[in-house]
C-alpha cells in the first residue's frame, strides 16, 4: 500500500471538499466551478512557467479572477434570500464551469499539461498541508473573525439582523479558498498531469465527501476524504474493479447516502434536508 | 432545403426536451435534473431494441418508458427524502452516474464511440427514408403532446398539483394523497423524457455520451428560464430562437473550425449565467405565478 499516495489523495479530495463545504455554509453556494477554476489556475500557471507574463496569460488571469470573485460577490449582493441563492448558485456556477472549461481548451488547447516532478518532495507537501490546515483550524477556532464565520455559517439571517454585512465578511474567506484552490492546481501540476475535464471529477469527488461526512462537519472532512480513498484503494487496486468505474463510485455514494442518511454519516443530529 | 428541415426537426426536439423539464418545474418548484438522466437512458433504449430486435419508433418509445419506471420510483424517494435544493443535488448526482455508466459500459452502450446504424422505422418495418417524412412525425407528435398539455392545463388534476406549491405539509394536513400527486407529476415527466429521447434518437441515428453532456442541460435550463412566464406557443418560439442561434454558431467564420465547438459552448455558458441571474431575481419558481 503506498502511504503517500493515499495521503496525497486524501488532502486533494480532502481540500476540494473542505472549499466546498465553506461555500455552503457561509455562502449557501454549491460551487459548481470549483474544479474547473482548479483546472484553469493550473494550466495558467503551467503558460506562466512556460511562456511568461504574456498579454493572453494576463487576460486568462483576469479573467480567472472575474469568474471567482466576481460571481461570488454578485451572486451575495443580487440574492439576499439564502434559497434563492442556493438554487441560483448552482446554476450559475454550473455556467461559470462550462465557460471556464471551454475557454481554456479555446485558448490553450485540450492537451494534459504537467511539469517534471522531484522539485519538491512529496512528504514536505503532505506536511505543509498539515501546517497549513492546523492554521486554517486554529483561526477558525480561536479568533474573533473564525468564530464570525462560525456564526454566519449557523444562522446568516441573525447576522445580518445585527448589522453585520455576511457579504463582506466572507469575502475574505472565499480569498482563502481561492489561494487553496491555486495551491492545490500547483501540487497537481508538479506530482500528477492535468487535463480539464478532471476538473469535473475534483468536484464531485469534494461533494461527495461533504455529503457523506454531513454538511455541518469540516472537522470530519478528511477523515471522510480518507475512508473515501481507501474504498477507493480496496476496490480498484485490491479487489481490481475497472478502473473506469472509478468517478462512478463517488455518485454511488452521494445517491446512496442521500437515500439512506442525508444527513451525513458524522451529523450529530437527525437533520431534515 | 435540408438545413431547413434539420432546423425544424431540432427545433421540436428541443421545444419537446424542454417542455417536459419546464412541467416539472412549474409543479414541484424545485430543478429536477434527473430528466436528462432519463433522456439519455431512453435514446440508448430505444437504440438497442432498434438494432438487436428491428423495433420502430412506437415500440422503441413504449420500452424506452417502461425501462426508465425505476428513474420514476428513485427521483420519488429522493423528493420523499429531500427537499428543494438538496433534491435538485440528488438529481443532478443521478445524472451525472447515467453519463457516466453510459461511457463505462461499452460493452452495451458502446463507449465513447456511441451506437451507430440506427433505423428510422417507424411502425412494423415501414422506414421513414426522408427528412421530410420525419418532419411530418415531429409535426404530428408536437401538435398532440402540446395539445394534450394545454389540455391538461385546463383539468381539475393541474389545478390541483398547482395548489401544492410548497404546502406540502398543509395539504398531508387535509389528508390530499401528496405521494400520489408527486407520483403523477414524476411519471409525466419522465413520460416527456422518454420521448424526446426516443425522438432524438430516430432522428439523429447516431447517440454517444456527448451528445447528453452539460451543454444539452444548458440549453434546455435556458429555454426553460426564457420562456418560463409564457405558454407553450413561447416554449416554441424560444426554442426556435435559441436553436436558431446554436446552429448559426455552427458556421460562424471569425473562429476557427477545429474550435468552434468550444467557442459556441462558452457562449452558450455565459448566456444561462445572464438568464439565471434575471430569472431567479425576477421569479418566484417555488410558486405558480
Amino acid at each position: 500500500m503506498d502511504i503517500g499516495y493515499l495521503l496525497f489523495n486524501t488532502i486533494i479530495y480532502g481540500c476540494c471538499a473542505l472549499v466546498l463545504s465553506g461555500f455552503f455554509s457561509y455562502g449557501n453556494i454549491l460551487n459548481f466551478s470549483l474544479g474547473s477554476t482548479m483546472m484553469m489556475s493550473g494550466y495558467l500557471l503551467f503558460f506562466l512557467i512556460k511562456n511568461g507574463f504574456t498579454a493572453l496569460n494576463l487576460v486568462m488571469l483576469v479573467v480567472l479572477l472575474i469568474s471567482f470573485f466576481g460571481i461570488n460577490y454578485l451572486l451575495f449582493h443580487c440574492f439576499e434570500s439564502d434559497k434563492k441563492r442556493e438554487h441560483a448558485g448552482l446554476i450559475i456556477t454550473l455556467g461559470v464551469s462550462l465557460f471556464l472549461e471551454n475557454l481554456t481548451n479555446y485558448v490553450y488547447g485540450s492537451t494534459a499539461v504537467s511539469l517534471p516532478t522531484g522539485k519538491i518532495p512529496l512528504w514536505m507537501l503532505i506536511w505543509g498541508f498539515f501546517v497549513l490546515l492546523g492554521l486554517l483550524f486554529f483561526f477558525h477556532k480561536k479568533t474573533f473573525q473564525g468564530t464570525l464565520f462560525q456564526a454566519i455559517s449557523e444562522n446568516g439571517n441573525l447576522i445580518r439582523a445585527l448589522g453585520i454585512k455576511r457579504a463582506k465578511v466572507v469575502q475574505l474567506f472565499f480569498a482563502f479558498f481561492f489561494v487553496l484552490i491555486v495551491l492545490m492546481s500547483w501540487v497537481l501540476l508538479y506530482h500528477s498531469s492535468m487535463r480539464m475535464q478532471d476538473g469535473l471529477f475534483y468536484m464531485i469527488k469534494g461533494m461527495g465527501i461533504m455529503i457523506l461526512v454531513g454538511l455541518a462537519r469540516k472537522e470530519y472532512l478528511f477523515l471522510g476524504a480518507l475512508l473515501y480513498v481507501l474504498a477507493e484503494y480496496l476496490l480498484f487496486v485490491n479487489i481490481g474493479l475497472p478502473i473506469a468505474y472509478k468517478e462512478s463510485l463517488i455518485l454511488i455514494v452521494i445517491v446512496l447516502v442521500l437515500l439512506i442518511k442525508p444527513q451525513g454519516l458524522f451529523s450529530l443530529r437527525k437533520r431534515s434536508l | 432545403m435540408q438545413f431547413l428541415f434539420h432546423i425544424l426537426i431540432s427545433w421540436m426536439i428541443f421545444a419537446l426536451l424542454a417542455s417536459g423539464f419546464r412541467f416539472f418545474i412549474k409543479l414541484k418548484g424545485n430543478l429536477d435534473f434527473s430528466y436528462i438522466a432519463v433522456v439519455l437512458f431512453s435514446s440508448y433504449v430505444s437504440a438497442l431494441v432498434n438494432l438487436n430486435w428491428g423495433l420502430g419508433f412506437l415500440a422503441s418509445f413504449g420500452l424506452a418508458l417502461l425501462f426508465a419506471m425505476p428513474f420514476t420510483l428513485l427521483v420519488l424517494a429522493l423528493s420523499e427524502r429531500l427537499n428543494a435544493f438538496y433534491f435538485s443535488i440528488g438529481t443532478m448526482t443521478l445524472y451525472m452516474l447515467v453519463y457516466q455508466l453510459a461511457y463505462n459500459l461499452d460493452g452495451i452502450t458502446g463507449g465513447a464511440f456511441g451506437l451507430s446504424g440506427i433505423k428510422r422505422i417507424l411502425i412494423w418495418g415501414w422506414e421513414l427514408t426522408s427528412l421530410e417524412a420525419y418532419l411530418l412525425l415531429m409535426l404530428v407528435v408536437s401538435v398532440l403532446l402540446f395539445g394534450l398539455l394545454w389540455l391538461f392545463k385546463k383539468s381539475l388534476l393541474y389545478k390541483t398539483l398547482l395548489s401544492w406549491g410548497e404546502r406540502e405539509l398543509v395539504l398531508q394536513s387535509f389528508g390530499t394523497p401528496v405521494r400520489k400527486y408527486k407520483f403523477i407529476i414524476i411519471l409525466i415527466t419522465t413520460l416527456l423524457a422518454a420521448l424526446a429521447g426516443t425522438c432524438y434518437t430516430f432522428y439523429y441515428l447516431y447517440i454517444d455520451p456527448s451528445s447528453f453532456r452539460f451543454s444539452m442541460l444548458i440549453l434546455a435550463l435556458t429555454i426553460v428560464f426564457l420562456s418560463y412566464k409564457r405558454n407553450e406557443l413561447g416554449v416554441l418560439l424560444v426554442a426556435i430562437l435559441l436553436l436558431a442561434v446554436y446552429e448559426y454558431l455552427r458556421f460562424f467564420k471569425l473562429v476557427e473550425a477545429s474550435k468552434i465547438g468550444y467557442f459556441r459552448e462558452m457562449i452558450f455558458a455565459l448566456l444561462i449565467i445572464i438568464v439565471a441571474f434575471i430569472s431567479f431575481k425576477r421569479l418566484n419558481f417555488w410558486r405558480e405565478q
